[in-house]
Formats: structure tokens, sequence, C-alpha cells
């Protein structure tokens, strides 16, 4: 993709309903900051961070999509050789749900195959902790092979989790697809654990 | 950002919109006529369907009174036919309407009450209610379009320059004037919203190709270095710039400034806008030379201020040269 900085780069694309928290995971993770009112997105706004995961630094690609419909029909462009789709949902409102259930559906029909996939359960500054409900959601993302997050932006919470759980896989793919090893395997569910040993780091893992 | 010059442009502006007449004396009339037809369209569009049902009965009533004015002692029964229940999933049912659009008026609501929240005028709550009412009404009568995010960017400059208008009988009457506004200034670039033509030869895709064609016919070098080395289409940037009539890009009176100049051009203004486009990668070859894909796609994202008259200059210079 042109950049020029050593280590790997990877594309990731946010998906989901429309204020959801898109721009605000990704202003809280990229920049820090945060607004209650953030404007509405518009097409998709393209933004790059670093970030060292085992020793390999890693450039994110990242393109923070419009939530409203109109916009889906350019779509394809930002997901089509996406190598991670991290998708949003507002944890107070089931309909947005169902709206990632559906980016899924278009994601295995159109992205590439073995694309990495992470759920954000935005927004529980909202919810009391105990009134947090994501039973429902950890199991739909485990059986698309995908980790579940429970993030605030507001709050500055698992942001960083979700992104590094990211990267980490995409490291992790890229490392078994470079040592040509065996196909990736299913990846399991996982809630907000980093914790998982890794291997160490192969010297070739650019491509 | 909000100079005294913006109150000179409104004029140039209305003139150019074909909002009013370029005969001055027939302004008063003009204005009065608009006013009251966007009150005619407030009643019609903004009315919940319990209120409309209700003076529909109402008037029901009163002509029924007028028929049976002997039969007195016998009180009418409010009739709601099965059509107009609640729960009738009849699909000419006033309610079945109301609640699918309220998905449409959800987003409405979202978008006018995040649209320039560092500008206080904005957290007003009567002007969000205008610039509410006006996006509902232009949805419901451009059902091909309906509400496409962003709208509300278009529409935050022109309220704001007509509800300041120092006037006060204008500023009262700024949110019609500013709906009928919207509408002419609009009128050129619908088909970019409708997402039935996305794919068509008038859609946003092909808007988007006859950008980079007039790119590659007058600076080769950025085209190539654009679309072939460093992959940055116009999808990628322009796609903003163009449904929003590149609102984003600019600091209000510079938005107007430029308006003005797209809706006064004979050329037209899809025309004029594109040059416009041209214009501004042109004025930053240097910079988009020199970077590659991120650096590019941010500066793009995020163009920098710039001196307008020169941006209009060059985009004057590439006249006649956009490919019908």
């Amino acid at each position: 993709m042109g950049s020029r900085s050593p280590g790997v780069s990877f594309k990731l694309v946010l998906l989901g309903d429309g204020r959801v928290g898109k721009t605000s995971l990704v202003l809280r993770y990229v920049n820090n900051i945060f607004s209650d009112k953030q404007e509405a997105t518009v097409q998709a706004s393209y933004l790059t961070k670093r970030l060292v995961v085992e020793g390999v630094p890693i450039t994110l690609s990242i393109w923070d999509t419009a939530g409203q419909e109109k916009f889906h029909a350019l779509g394809p462009i930002y997901y089509r050789d996406a190598d991670a789709a991290l998708l949003v949902y507002d944890i107070t409102d089931s309909d947005t749900f169902v709206r990632v259930t559906k980016w899924v559906k278009e994601l295995k029909q159109m992205a590439s195959k073995d694309i990495v996939m992470a759920i954000a359960a935005n927004k529980s500054d909202l919810v009391r902790l105990k009134n947090i409900e994501t039973q429902e959601a950890v199991s739909y993302a485990e059986s698309i092979g995908a980790s579940l997050f429970v993030t605030s932006a507001k709050a500055g919470t698992g942001i960083d989790d979700v992104f590094s759980d990211i990267a980490k896989r995409l490291l992790e793919k890229r490392k078994n697809s470079a040592d040509g090893l065996s196909p990736p395997q299913p990846k399991k569910g996982i809630l907000i654990v980093d914790d998982e040993p890794e291997k160490e780091p192969p010297p070739k893992c650019c491509s | 950002m909000y100079t005294t010059n913006l109150f000179y442009y409104i004029y140039s502006v209305q003139l150019l919109l074909g909002y009013l007449p370029t005969d001055r004396g027939l302004w008063p009339y003009e204005l009065e006529k608009k006013r009251s037809q966007y009150s005619a369209y407030k009643e019609e569009f903004l009315l919940n369907p319990s209120e409309k049902l209700r003076r529909i009965e109402e008037s029901k009533l009163s002509r029924k009174k007028e028929l049976n004015i002997e039969r007195i002692g016998l009180l009418p029964r409010l009739e709601v036919t099965n059509e107009e229940h609640p729960l009738s999933s009849g699909k000419s049912s006033l309610w079945n309407q109301y609640f699918q659009e309220s998905e449409i008026l959800e987003q409405i609501d979202r978008d006018v009450k995040r649209t320039h929240p560092d500008i206080s005028f904005f957290s007003a709550k009567s002007n969000q209610e205008s610039l509410r009412r006006i996006l509902i009404i232009f949805s419901k009568l451009n059902p091909s379009i309906r509400y496409v995010q962003g709208m509300n960017e278009v529409l935050a400059p022109l309220f704001y320059v007509f509800k300041n208008d120092p006037d006060p009988s204008s500023s009262a009457s700024a949110e019609a004037d500013t709906y009928f506004c919207f509408v002419e200034l609009l009128s050129g670039f619908k088909d970019n919203y409708c997402k039935h033509l996305d794919n068509s030869s008038v859609g946003i895709r092909s808007t988007l190709s006859k950008l980079s064609q007039l790119l590659k016919r007058h600076d080769e070098e950025l085209w190539r270095h654009m679309e072939v080395t460093t992959k940055v289409y116009p999808q990628y940037y322009a796609f903003r710039w163009i449904t929003l009539l590149l609102t984003m890009e600019f600091s209000f009176n510079v938005c107007i400034h430029i308006w003005d100049a797209i809706l006064g051009d004979p050329e037209g203004p899809p025309d004029t806008l594109m040059r416009i486009c041209c214009a501004m990668l042109i004025l930053v070859r240097k910079r988009l030379l020199a970077g590659d894909f991120t650096a590019n796609i941010q500066l793009l994202q995020h163009y920098p201020a710039t001196n307008i008259d020169h941006l209009l200059h060059i985009a004057n210079r590439l006249r006649g040269t956009v490919a019908s």
C-alpha cells in the first residue's frame, strides 16, 4: 500500500450501523481523543496506527466507513481486499447487532475468505456493568470465528484490547502462510483475553 | 469565519439560486408566496397521523353536522376505518407510512444533533428543530433520494446565513428561505444522491470517473502518480467533495463563495464543481507528487486552507473541458 515503514502492514475496515461509535473508537485508538458529538462520517475516513506486536512493528491502515445504507454501494472498495474487519454495534441497541450479522454475511460473500473479524460491543459506559448482556453476541462471535470485546470509546476501555487482538491474529495468520504450514485453523471466540502464548516471530514476515 | 461579507453573499446567492426574480420589485410578493407554501408543507408533512386523522374526522363531523342539521339529539360516532387503525397493515394506512418513515426521521434527528457541535448556534434547540423540519420536508418531497447522510452539512451554512440576517423579518422566515435555497442548490446534483443511479451514466460513480478523466487531460503526470503509482482513486476522497458540494472541506464563507461560483457559472453546476475539484488537486500537485498512498489520502481528506480566488482562477482555466 505504498507505506515504506518497516515491518508488516495490514488493512482494517470498520463496519457497522450509523452512530454506533465507529469513528469514536478509531479516534480514541489512534489519537486518544473523544467527543460526545462526533459528526457523521460521509463515505470513509482513512487513518493509520503503528504498533508493535511481539517485537514486530505493524502498521494498521484503518478505513472508518460511514454507517448509512446509501454509502453501502461503495462499501466493497473498502473491504474487498481488507485483511481484517472490526464490526461495531451499540450495546444499548439490539437493532445495531442485527446489522452486524448482515455485514458478516456480506463479508463472507464478497471479502477475502480468511478475513480476520472482531466485534466491538460499544458504549458500555451507558450500561451498568452487571447489566451487560453479551451472551448471545459472544456465541454468535464464536460461531463466525470472531472475538468479541466490550468497549467504550468514551471511557477508553477495551479499545487497545480489540485492536491488538486483531493485530495479533493478523500476524499469526501471516506467519502461518509465510511458513507454508497448515492452512489457518478455525479460530475460537475470545472474550477480552490476550494471554495466549505466542510462538517466536519468524524472520520473514513481510509480503 | 463569520464575516459580514456573508450577508453580501446571501443576496447574490439568493438571486443565483433562482429563488428570487431578478426584478427587485417582485421580491416581497415572491417571498410571501414561497413562505406560505412552506407553511403548507409543514402542515402536510409534519403532523403525526393521529393529529391528521383528528383533523379529517373534525372536517367530516362538521360536514355531517351541516348535512344532518335536523337530526339533533343523535351524537355522531367517531368513525375510524380499518385502514386507518394504527395496527392495520394496509399499505395506504397513514400509520403504516408513518412507521416506515420513522427510520429516516431517526437518522435525520441523530445527524441534526451532531451538526457542527462546536458552534453554539447549532446547539440551540430551535435551530436544530428548523434543520430537522427542512430535512424531513425535503425527504418527503423527494422520495427517490429521501435523506442522505451529510445533507445536514450542506444545509448548515445556508441556514446559518439566513438566520443571522440583520433584518429581523428575513431572519424570522429563515427556515422557509433556507428550504427553497437548499432545494435550488441540490437540484443540479440530485442524481449523485440516487442510490439506484449509482452505476448509471449519471450517478456518482460516473461523476467520479469524469473527475479522473479531467485530471488526466490537464495534468497527466499527476493523474499517473495518483491512480497508477499510489492508487489513490477519486472514490477515496472526491465522493465527499462532490456529494456534499465541498461543505466539509472549507469554512462557511468559503463554501458560500464557492457555491456562488458553481451556481452562477454558464457551464452549469455539475461541470463547474468538477473543474473546482480538479483545480483542488492541481493546487496541491507538488505535495501529491511527493506523497505515497497514506500521505495523499490524508492530505485530500483534510484539504489545507487555501486562497479561494486562486482556486477559482485555476478552475476557470479548465473551462470547456469536462467530458459530457
